[in-house]
């Protein structure tokens, strides 16, 4: 029963919200209920709208049509303070706070005490308790994983006193146990009469808190329902319209040989100078992906760095195919064939400003310094490379940030795969992109397996690390557990080994430190 | 309209805007000469005349055309690495001393050989004068904004001590400059309309452009220009890019400042270039920082200059009314190439000229 | 060696050096803070030329130096003005337009100049005399080189505290260079980022136009073309030099308008110097002290970015 057929008035409404950027509809005609007391999911897809929509409701993006309703009056929230002066606040996906003032001064910055910076710090350590905040008020933003910044967001928008409280994503940067922890915390603040709404594209997040459901696809929404009212099955197929085909993972049997990739005894620092990577071990064979699963902000960053010859380790060795890596820079003069494959394609992948023929000729195989460029033979033969990888539009002159995420990944693959490499290096090769590139860039890989390369695929998406992996490492505090036969772990057993937990430990899966398979 | 319409429609485009911010520069011209009392309809004609009214004329233009033009080639260069050069006026003293010193010293050389070897000890010097900015932004990463400044106040006193002492022109003349140049090295015109250093620069124009549109050099440039992040997960050596496009860039300078001495001033003195740095970078932007642009911006803004110069003299028009004019273009070209202004308006050859993007590192 | 020593201990070296840095610290400090919002304003020596301009105008057309001085630094604001609106409203590449402004601002104010005061002939300026405060002037050496001043070298003491406090004791400081790190994460707090820098922006076109009142109604007492030199760009490496700290700036400054004082002190000696050469020492030695800090400077991380909303 919803508050309207009570006679009472939601607290929060959008209605026929229509929101475009240039052709592209974000929004078309969404209509949203939000009930005080309750949590309510935003599902989709990745691009399905959801950021966009809370974002007209935030101020931070302008509605072309529709209204919106706010404790039963209208409202049009020209920037955030409008939406923040009527009680809304929103966390986002990666957590906007200022990463080189301290906690305090971000409190101060958001509104939180009296004004000063000692009033923030008395505030910040009074209301610790209340919410297991622990957090040195002191310390810089920057110096604080990814969870405590979203800590940090959270607070400073419990403290504002909001009554509805969005969160975009927010469970992409947390372990298993930090999101049961928030969720409850969620729940805690619903039950106190407020609201909630969760952007997330996670089923299993959809059933485990939201009160009511609202699935949006394509910019439209498809429907909204009580939690029990529909079955997982029914809310997938709503978000995507039809169910993915799962990722066909032919198991061949490969006979015993030398590593073609492999990691010895590695170490590297971070950005800001704090180990980032200690003692790591991997090695990967042709014809197998090796899963390198984790939390981010656990030295994937590093490690990829490492692997992708873009600097040497402080200590231990990567060597390909038995012998020591050099430098991306001199991979051609030394006859390697690694594919590499960044978690940014837009920013390294990519010079998002140069058109696709020209990103066709980068990296450590593109022509030589003194190599006259023949434009037109160029141009005709990035066409058909961008036809044969199905890009759209398959237009050599197209700037490279002019494609969606999915077409700029098969750019990137176009490129990467023109030199037949015998590895890869993946990272987050499917991080952003809608279902269908997802299974795309999945199946290539797979593929590319089949035909005996080496595969190093680094991610934080565990769905993609067990439907894709061989053997599966877990990168925690820089250090790499494992790696584990894929057949012998539970995705449970991974997401213990991402928290840092001992898998060994536990009683439900004792076999598994056992079935390290010993490098 | 497809994407590939839309490629097309981006070059007339682009050329639109700046003819575009140019005439909005002329209006802001005629409102200067109105406020300064003067007849517009005769004003505007004697510039005209002044610029390429006679045979004179059309060889003056060209002499003052070919040494900014080649300064503002190397800015376009530095460009393209997404750099600021400001110190082509320091440069081109440089490129002018490293001249003057061989045209004085090695007068026994035929014309033809000592013409070469000056010009080329002039790039050289050049080249590493503006070295200093990249290897200073390469390795430690100082604004070559700021550092090009500061070399050419250094430029600027050390050819003022130079030509106030040690090669001073011992004849004792009133003025700080060196001696004349032997006749043998200077430069002449052809036909008296078509100077030689006009000739030079249309020559250097082609080779930037073929260096910039059609290498693997000029597409690292390039590309390290509009991503320095993209560019070094490639595995280029960003550093070296840098520095190698600022010393084409201080070479191109300072081929300007031996082809100003050979063909037009034949002294050095210690007002041999005012202000021809920041006129550069102007021309090199209102040409887009491409060479083929800059070579037009060049001509355009050296008529202009030339133009007001003489008619300085036939209509009193004041010589700063060419400044004016040079930064109204500038100003009006950003307006033209806002996103807010013209939402697709932008890019064709080094994006980012006009507008900031988010992923933009200045400086 | 013994007259260069007794140069070298002389008040009136340093009390020419105080004068020769106080339009370098008023451009600077003006700068640090558009810069800790994330505006690069390249256009300062615009900014200082039309103030000096502006000042002379009004102070010779009003016969009023403090009128010459206000209408200096409204001209000073109103050329900050449209770089504001080029940076932070259309979004325009920041660096381009201030180099754009220095150009037309040269030959506007050199063609305003030939065309008001004819063949340039600038008629007597009443400008800022030198103000001895009482009791302080009179201490031995400091009084000299502090206290027997223009009085805008005791506006410049009192600037750089409270400049200092602004930025790290107010609200509006700390939002202003939350501004320059991160405008993004400002604008979802509700905090006008655009309205913040154009503050900014302002503050900077009314100092540096200060700047340039300084030095046009207080030290050289006339207009000529070009008469800001280069002050601009040299406050810009102060900026840096200072690591965007108003107290550091004064350090900063110093050292350039030190050594200037220096080489023009040394130019009256017959020593027989090479006095071109020596004036080249300031320059050099900004250069190198530049290359010497900053390894060691971070500079807010959206400097130069323009900010829109997606």
């Amino acid at each position: 029963m919803t508050g309207l057929e009570q006679g009472m008035r939601p607290l929060a409404r959008l209605q026929g919200i229509v929101k475009r950027y240039g052709d592209v509809i974000a929004n078309d005609h969404v209509s949203l209920e939000i009930e005080a007391g309750e949590v309510h999911a935003l599902l989709g897809e990745n691009g399905a709208g959801k950021t966009t929509l809370m974002n007209v409701f935030y101020g931070l993006a302008r509605a072309d049509a529709g209204w919106l309703e706010f404790e039963g009056r209208e409202t049009a929230p020209r920037s955030p303070r409008d939406a923040i002066s009527l009680g809304i606040g929103m966390v986002h996906q990666h957590p906007l706070v200022v990463g080189s003032l301290t906690v305090a001064e971000n409190l101060l910055l958001g509104g939180v005490g009296d004004g000063t910076a000692s009033g923030v710090r008395a505030a910040a350590k009074a209301t610790a308790s209340a919410m297991a905040f622990d957090v040195d008020p002191t310390a810089r933003m920057d110096s604080l994983p990814v969870s405590q910044r979203q800590r940090v967001e959270i607070f400073r928008c419990l403290a504002r006193g909001v009554k509805l409280l969005i969160l975009d994503e927010p469970t992409a940067v947390l372990t298993p146990a930090e999101v049961s922890e928030l969720f409850g915390r969620l729940r805690k603040f619903a039950d106190e009469g407020r609201a909630v709404v969760l952007i997330t594209h996670r089923l299993s997040e959809v059933v485990e808190i939201a009160d009511r459901v609202t699935v949006l696809r394509r910019g439209r929404k498809v429907g909204t329902w009580p939690r029990g009212a529909v079955s997982s099955d029914e809310l997938a197929t709503a978000m995507v319209g039809r169910m993915p085909e799962p990722v066909a993972r032919p198991r061949v049997s490969k006979g015993i040989e030398t590593p073609r990739l492999s990691a010895r005894n590695c170490s590297g620092a971070d950005l800001h100078g704090q180990v980032g990577l200690e003692s790591c071990e991997l090695d990967v064979s042709g014809g197998e992906i090796l899963g390198v699963a984790g939390v981010e902000g656990n030295g994937q960053t590093v490690l990829a760095e490492l692997l992708f010859g873009l600097r040497m380790p402080a200590t231990g060795t990567i060597e390909v195919e038995g012998r020591p890596m050099p430098l991306v820079s001199s991979w051609l003069s030394a006859g390697i064939r690694v594919g590499r494959i960044p978690a940014d394609r837009s920013a390294h992948g990519l010079v998002p400003d140069a058109p696709l023929w020209e990103n066709l000729l980068t990296g450590p195989y593109a022509p030589g310094w003194l190599s006259t460029l023949r434009r037109k033979a160029a141009v005709s033969r990035a066409r058909e490379v961008l036809e044969s990888f199905d890009v759209r539009p398959p237009d050599p002159y197209a700037l490279g940030r002019e494609l969606s995420g999915g077409n700029q990944q098969k750019v990137v693959l176009a490129r990467e795969l023109s030199v037949s490499p015998r590895t890869v290096v993946a990272v987050n090769p499917t991080r952003g992109l809608d279902l269908g590139a997802q299974s795309d860039i999945q199946r290539r890989l797979s593929d590319l397996r089949s035909e005996g390369v080496a595969i190093v695929l680094i991610s934080t998406d565990l769905d993609e690390i067990m439907a894709l992996s061989d053997r599966i490492g877990v990168l925690y505090k820089g250090t790499v557990r494992g790696p584990y036969a894929r057949t012998k772990v539970t995705r449970e057993d991974i997401g213990r080994l991402m928290a840092g937990l001992d898998v060994a430990s536990t009683e439900t899966t004792p076999a598994v430190a056992a079935e390290q398979i010993a490098s | 309209m497809t994407v590939s319409d839309a490629r097309i429609a981006r070059i007339p485009g682009a050329a639109a805007r700046t003819l575009l911010a140019i005439a909005g520069a002329m209006a802001v011209g005629a409102v200067v000469l109105a406020l300064a009392g003067l007849p517009l309809a005769s004003t505007f004609v004697s510039i005209a005349e002044g610029a390429v009214g006679s045979s004179f004329a059309i060889r003056e233009w060209l002499t003052e055309a070919a040494p900014i033009t080649l300064t503002a080639l190397g800015v376009a260069v530095a460009f393209r690495a997404g750099l600021f050069n400001l110190g082509g006026e320091g440069q081109i003293y440089i490129g002018a001393l490293g001249g003057v010193m061989i045209a004085l010293t090695l007068t026994s050389l035929p014309g033809a050989v000592l013409i070469i070897v000056a010009s080329l000890a002039g790039m050289i010097a050049a080249g590493m004068w503006g070295g200093i900015a990249g290897v200073l932004r390469a390795r430690l990463g100082l604004s070559e904004i700021i550092t090009t400044i500061m070399l050419n106040f250094s430029a600027f006193w050390l050819v003022s001590y130079l030509v106030h002492g040690p090669i001073e022109d011992p004849h004792g003349t009133r003025y700080p400059w060196t001696e004349e140049i032997v006749a043998r090295a200077q430069l002449g015109s052809v036909g008296g309309v078509l100077p030689i250093v006009a000739i030079v620069l249309a020559g250097v124009t082609v080779v930037v452009w073929a260096v910039l549109e059609r290498t693997g050099v000029g597409l690292r440039i390039k590309h390290c220009g509009l991503s320095q992040t993209a560019s070094r997960f490639a595995g280029v050596r960003v550093g070296g890019v840098v520095l190698l496009a600022m010393v084409l860039a201080g070479s191109l300078a300072g081929l300007g400042g031996v082809m100003s001495l050979l063909g037009d001033q034949h002294r050095l003195s210690d007002f041999f270039a005012p202000e021809w740095g920041f006129v550069a970078v102007a021309i090199a932007l209102i040409g887009r920082g491409t060479a083929l642009g800059t070579l037009a911006a060049g001509l355009f803004i050296a008529a202009v200059r030339s133009g007001v110069d003489q008619a300085q003299a036939t209509a009193h028009v004041p010589s700063s009314v060419a400044e004016i004019l040079l930064g109204a273009v500038v100003l009006f070209m950003i307006i033209a190439n806002a996103d807010v202004v013209m939402r697709y308006a932008r890019r064709v050859s080094v994006s980012g000229l006009f507008t900031t993007r988010r992923h933009a590192g200045i400086p | 060696m013994q007259e260069f020593l007794e140069i070298l201990g002389s008040a009136a070296l340093y009390a020419a050096a105080v004068r020769l840095l106080v339009p370098l610290l008023f451009a600077a400090i003006g700068e640090i803070f558009a810069e800790r919002a994330g505006l690069v304003n390249v256009g300062l020596e615009a900014m200082m030329l039309m103030g000096a301009f502006g000042g002379v105008l009004g102070a010779v057309d009003t016969g009023s130096a403090v009128l010459g001085l206000i209408i200096g630094v409204a001209c000073g604001v109103t050329v900050a003005a449209i770089q504001a609106a080029i940076a932070i409203n259309l979004g325009g590449n920041q660096i381009v337009s201030g180099i754009a402004l220095n150009i037309a601002v040269l030959g506007l104010t050199s063609f305003l100049a030939l065309t008001i005061w004819r063949n340039g002939n600038v008629p007597p300026v009443p400008g800022f005399g030198i103000l001895d405060l009482p009791a302080l002037a009179s201490i031995p050496f400091l009084g000299t080189v502090l206290f027997r001043q223009t009085v805008f070298v005791y506006v410049a003491i009192i600037a750089v505290p409270v400049a200092w406090w602004a930025m790290t004791r107010t609200t509006w400081g700390l939002r202003l260079r939350a501004c320059g790190e991160d405008p993004r994460a400002v604008d979802s707090l509700g905090i006008p980022v655009l309205g913040l820098r154009w503050q900014t922006m302002l503050i900077a076109g009314a100092l540096a136009g200060l700047g340039g009142v300084f030095i046009s109604l207080a030290d050289v007492m006339t207009f000529s073309n070009d008469i800001s030199a280069g002050r601009g760009f040299i406050a810009l490496a102060v900026v840096i030099i200072a690591r965007w700290s108003p107290v550091k700036a004064v350090f900063a400054a110093l050292l350039f308008g030190g050594l200037e004082a220096l080489a023009l002190r040394l130019q009256t000696t017959n020593l027989h110097l090479p006095t071109d050469l020596l004036l080249a020492l300031p320059y050099v030695a900004t250069l190198l002290v530049y290359a010497g800090v900053v390894g060691r400077t971070v500079a807010p991380a959206a400097l130069g970015r323009s900010y829109t909303r997606a």
